[in-house]
């Protein structure tokens, strides 16, 4: 047994590197049209006659085609198949939008809290006089 | 008809969808789809379509029996082909393991004159290769000397295939 074959896939490398991006991307979008299509149908429980039927075509070779994902669909077509399908080829794909808000820490002044020290602080941070105010007499804030 | 096959996975097609293996037969100094690729080098826009094919199933889709023709082997056996349309020139057998296994064989030129495979010697031959080697790797399985992996997308154990038959 030649081990040598094993790991030389390097031919496979040289097709990938002369496929441009965008060939590939067409290879992948038949075949994700293709999956869709078939996802669709058997979340209505349809077989090929029943889209054929649907479409109101013929051919019943042409959804083998389809499915197939090597099939180059038309703009209306895939128009005609997502109406009796019920689904988009058209919608944008959902996105996963993050948003990052920054609050300012603050620090902790749960520990030990004493409402009348952080009151008074509070009133002298801000130069507020409230000596003859009711509420800075009220026996709570002077327990 | 071959004494010992051996299954190579192939690194490059193979993603998280599944896996992409093809096999090494007796003394060949390549393996089935490397020569499939380099005896029919003359159509280079089908071997590429092939390839991206069979990438984007292994990264992206799966290999979902839609993209196969299926039932070119025995009943139940797994042999199909991968798609190819009328119009196509080439054909190459596989045999498919749910959506998470393939394992390519041969194949070659699908002459327009024929109207089943087995008018032509070659691709006969490849089909019959992977008819054997399927009916096989279901006796190792049943002996548990080879078997899938935890998450479905490899064979384990031993995965040399002899062929105790064969004279």
């Amino acid at each position: 047994m030649n081990k040598s074959a094993q790991e030389n896939f390097d031919f496979i490398d040289d097709i990938l590197e002369e496929m441009s991006s965008v060939e590939m991307k067409k290879i992948e979008q038949r075949m994700l049209n293709a999956e869709k299509i078939r996802k669709a149908m058997d979340s209505k429980g349809w077989n090929n006659s029943n889209l054929l039927e649907a479409l109101n075509m013929k051919s019943l070779s042409i959804i083998t085609k389809w499915l197939s994902g090597t099939h180059n669909f038309t703009q209306d077509t895939l128009v005609e198949i997502g109406d009796v399908l019920g689904i988009n080829f058209f919608e944008a794909k959902e996105s996963k939008v993050t948003i990052e808000f920054n609050f300012p820490i603050m620090e902790n002044k749960t520990s030990g809290f004493d409402p009348f020290s952080s009151l008074a602080y509070i009133l002298n941070s801000h130069e507020i006089n409230l000596s003859s105010s009711i509420s800075y007499n009220c026996p709570e804030y002077q327990a | 008809m071959f004494s010992e096959c051996q299954l190579i996975k192939i690194p490059q097609l193979s993603g998280p969808k599944g896996s992409v293996y093809t096999i090494l037969v007796d003394k060949e100094e390549a393996t089935a789809f490397a020569n499939f690729v380099k005896n029919n080098a003359s159509f280079k826009s089908e071997i590429t379509d092939i390839v991206g094919r069979l990438k984007t199933m292994g990264f992206k889709t799966g290999f979902r029996e839609f993209f196969f023709k299926l039932y070119e082997g025995n009943p139940g056996d797994g042999v199909c082909a991968l798609y190819d349309s009328e119009d196509s020139n080439l054909r190459l057998y596989c045999i498919r393991y749910g959506s998470q296994i393939v394992i390519l064989g041969g194949g070659g030129y699908k002459p327009k004159s024929i109207r089943a495979f087995q008018e032509d010697e070659n691709l006969k031959e490849q089909n019959f290769i992977l008819r054997n080697l399927s009916k096989f790797i279901t006796e190792k399985m049943k002996d548990k000397e080879i078997w899938f992996s935890e998450d479905g997308l490899d064979f384990e154990g031993d995965l040399t295939i002899e062929n105790i038959n064969y004279e």
